[in-house]
């Protein structure tokens, strides 16, 4: 034993040697790159190949025996289209099953399954896998089963608890889980270790789902995506780690995390009611909804993320009120950035200017962002005129840029008000072409008065602006 | 076309209202990238929220002309990642055509950003993206190296980096049988 360690050794330092290029820097060799990311490269492997580079020398040998990460992609293994998959859901059970015996009693640290869920046959295969991972150590486990066209499957695979023990519950550190339905035992504790989970078309009750997730204490990254709960989400175990929330197209009525280190919070959906107001270190909320009237979001984002530093909100469908009350003594005492989109529909081109009004409650803001939509702005001469709105300031603000400029009034007397509040400002872009979408120009003719709108742009805010603030019109 | 108006010539830490960050290559070669790039490397984002800026960043690390496709890497994506924030075809619950085109773009241009380089030059970048910590590169460039050793022998794959067969042929024998469910096609 002892020689051939020795042995092993010397080898090991011939195999060594220096390569020097050239120009006289030495080449990295291959096993000179640091080990996680010669795992990178080869995890990227189909399982077999990863596999053979255990014979290309001593130290791959080492490197194989020592973590072998297991992913079994149905597409890669079967050697098909996407299409085809369901029909090879055979041969794919075969392979995985042959490759997970080879690992008997082996640590595997990393098992993903990627197969499209269509086949009863595969439950019973399944749990076998899951089994199998408990047994291996695994600590980072994905089973994406969701099949392309997911809303025509009703099944999900139901995921075995079961087969789970306090050991290999506390094993596990990174969790994908597509396709599943989940239904954990009362006395389910959650996954103490769990730091990284993504959550995907699963069928699970909102009491299941606040359950583990208040009980994964150590999670960092969470992400939640099209899980219709159809009911409240409220996760009241304090989730301290939390830094990163992404929620996206699920049927909720009701958001709610207890996460005081949350840095980014990223939701596409309904409009409903957010409550993150623990979040203190909030820096950036990303907010997609599909339908709002703007001011009632802009309230309960005040209730919710208080102390967001940058905000981008973008309403699909957005509807606006006609009306200047801000009684609201709530502000975004930290927000610094705001990034908008602003959808006009052809009703609301009169009250567009009704939106500035939020402003009351971003005093601090630095850098303001406006995109707007609508082919019914151009050169649209209605509504009110920003003396009807009053004076607000804006100290701090610096960097004013709106994109979709169309010289309505609205946005002329948007831009004036700020202008004349604002007297750190340094910075002014105003660009006429739509960035938010594609421009749409139904009219034919010779297209939209780009012209018309910059003249207009300039002569608006030439008085208006004093000389040291760069003045940019595109 | 654009009006002017107001001071001429931003600072040099600003170029059209976007913030610039200054790095400095191991061969002393001093090389400028926009903020929103930077983001994109953990580490960079860390200096700079450190505020440890202002002379410039150094990294001994990273030779210029792999820096030059660092930053070349990170620009793009910044940018694409920008353009992305205001596409409307984003819409919530459903995938576009317009967002999976625009992927598929940014995928093509870094395939092509890494079929162009040498093997040397390969490993350099990706030396540098596990340094810098910048994940999407980093996948790219192990990608790549994944797609030189697929379909191909152990030998081949030895001779094409370089690695020194250190078993004797009966070890390597004995291992083939040991794992023959993976040479078996």
């Amino acid at each position: 034993m002892t020689n051939n360690l020795t042995s092993q050794e010397t080898r090991s330092c011939h195999a060594r040697g220096e390569a020097i290029s050239k120009n006289g820097r030495p080449i990295i060799r291959f096993e000179e790159l640091p080990r996680d990311v010669l795992y990178t490269i080869v995890s990227k492997l189909p399982p077999k190949e990863f596999a053979r580079t255990s014979i290309l020398s001593s130290e791959w040998r080492c490197m194989w025996s020592a973590c072998p990460r297991l992913t079994f992609d149905g597409v890669a293994v079967c050697k098909c289209d996407r299409a085809e998959l369901h029909q090879h859901t055979e041969k794919f059970i075969h392979e995985v099953n042959a490759v997970l015996q080879k690992h008997h009693g082996m640590v595997v640290e990393t098992l993903e399954v990627r197969i499209d869920f269509v086949d009863s046959l595969l439950v019973h295969h399944l749990n076998d896998w899951v089994a199998f991972a408990m047994s291996s150590r695994t600590k980072n486990l994905t089973l994406d089963l969701k099949p392309k066209k997911f809303w025509e499957y009703n099944d999900r695979y139901v995921f075995p608890f079961k087969l789970l023990d306090n050991g290999s519950i506390s094993r596990l550190q990174h969790m994908q889980l597509s396709f599943v339905s989940l239904k954990p035992p009362s006395r389910f504790r959650g996954f103490p270790n769990l730091r990284k989970l993504h959550i995907q078309s699963l069928h699970v009750s909102n009491k299941d789902l606040e359950h583990v997730l208040s009980h994964c204490c150590n999670l960092v990254w969470l992400r939640i995506d099209r899980c219709d709960l159809n009911d409240e989400l409220t996760v009241d175990g304090s989730l301290s780690h939390l830094l990163y929330l992404h929620v996206e197209c699920c049927k909720l009525t009701k958001i709610k995390f207890h996460a005081v280190s949350l840095a980014t919070f990223q939701y596409e959906g309904a409009f409903v009611p957010i409550d993150l107001s623990h979040s203190s270190k909030l820096q950036n909320a990303y907010i997609q909804l599909n339908e709002a009237v703007f001011q009632h979001v802009l309230t309960s984002l005040l209730v919710g993320l208080p102390n967001v530093q940058n905000l981008t909100l973008r309403i699909h469908w957005q509807h606006l009120e006609k009306q200047w009350l801000w009684d609201n003594p709530r502000k975004f005492s930290h927000l610094r950035h705001l990034q908008l989109f602003m959808f006009s529909h052809p009703k609301d081109v009169d009250k567009v200017l009704y939106s500035v009004s939020f402003l009351r409650a971003t005093p601090f803001i630095e850098k303001l962002e406006v995109h707007f939509t609508g082919f019914h702005l151009w050169l649209a001469n209605v509504g009110p005129r920003r003396q009807d709105f009053g004076h607000c300031k804006y100290n701090y603000l610096k960097n004013m840029c709106i994109t979709g400029f169309k010289a309505a009034r609205g946005q002329v007397e948007f831009l004036l008000h700020v202008v004349e509040n604002a007297p750190a400002l340094e910075n002014v872009t105003i660009n006429t072409n739509q960035q938010a979408s594609k421009e749409r120009w139904p009219y034919g003719g010779s297209g939209p008065p780009f012209e018309e709108a910059k003249r207009i742009a300039i002569t608006s805010l030439s008085v208006a602006l004093p000389q040291n603030v760069k003045f940019c019109v595109i | 076309m654009a009006a002017e108006k107001g001071e001429k010539g931003a600072a040099a830490k600003e170029v059209a209202g976007e913030r610039m960050v200054t790095l400095e290559s191991s061969d002393g070669e001093e090389f400028h990238m926009s903020e929103a790039a930077a983001q994109l490397s953990t580490l960079l984002r860390h200096v700079i929220e450190g505020g440890g800026i202002d002379n410039g960043i150094p990294l001994p690390k990273v030779a210029a002309r792999t820096l030059e496709k660092v930053i070349m890497y990170c620009e793009k994506h910044a940018k694409a990642a920008a353009k992305s924030d205001s596409d409307p075809s984003a819409a919530a619950g459903s995938s576009s055509d317009n967002t999976a085109a625009a992927s598929e773009d940014l995928e093509k241009w870094d395939r092509k950003l890494v079929n162009g380089l040498s093997q040397d030059a390969l490993f350099d970048l990706i030396v540098a993206a596990d340094y810098l910590v910048i994940d999407g590169l980093l996948d790219a460039t192990c990608r790549k190296v994944a797609d030189m050793m697929k379909g191909k022998t152990p030998d081949e794959i030895r001779k094409i980096f370089n690695i020194l067969n250190d078993f004797t042929k009966e070890e390597e024998e004995e291992m083939r049988r040991e794992y023959a469910w993976a040479f078996d096609d």
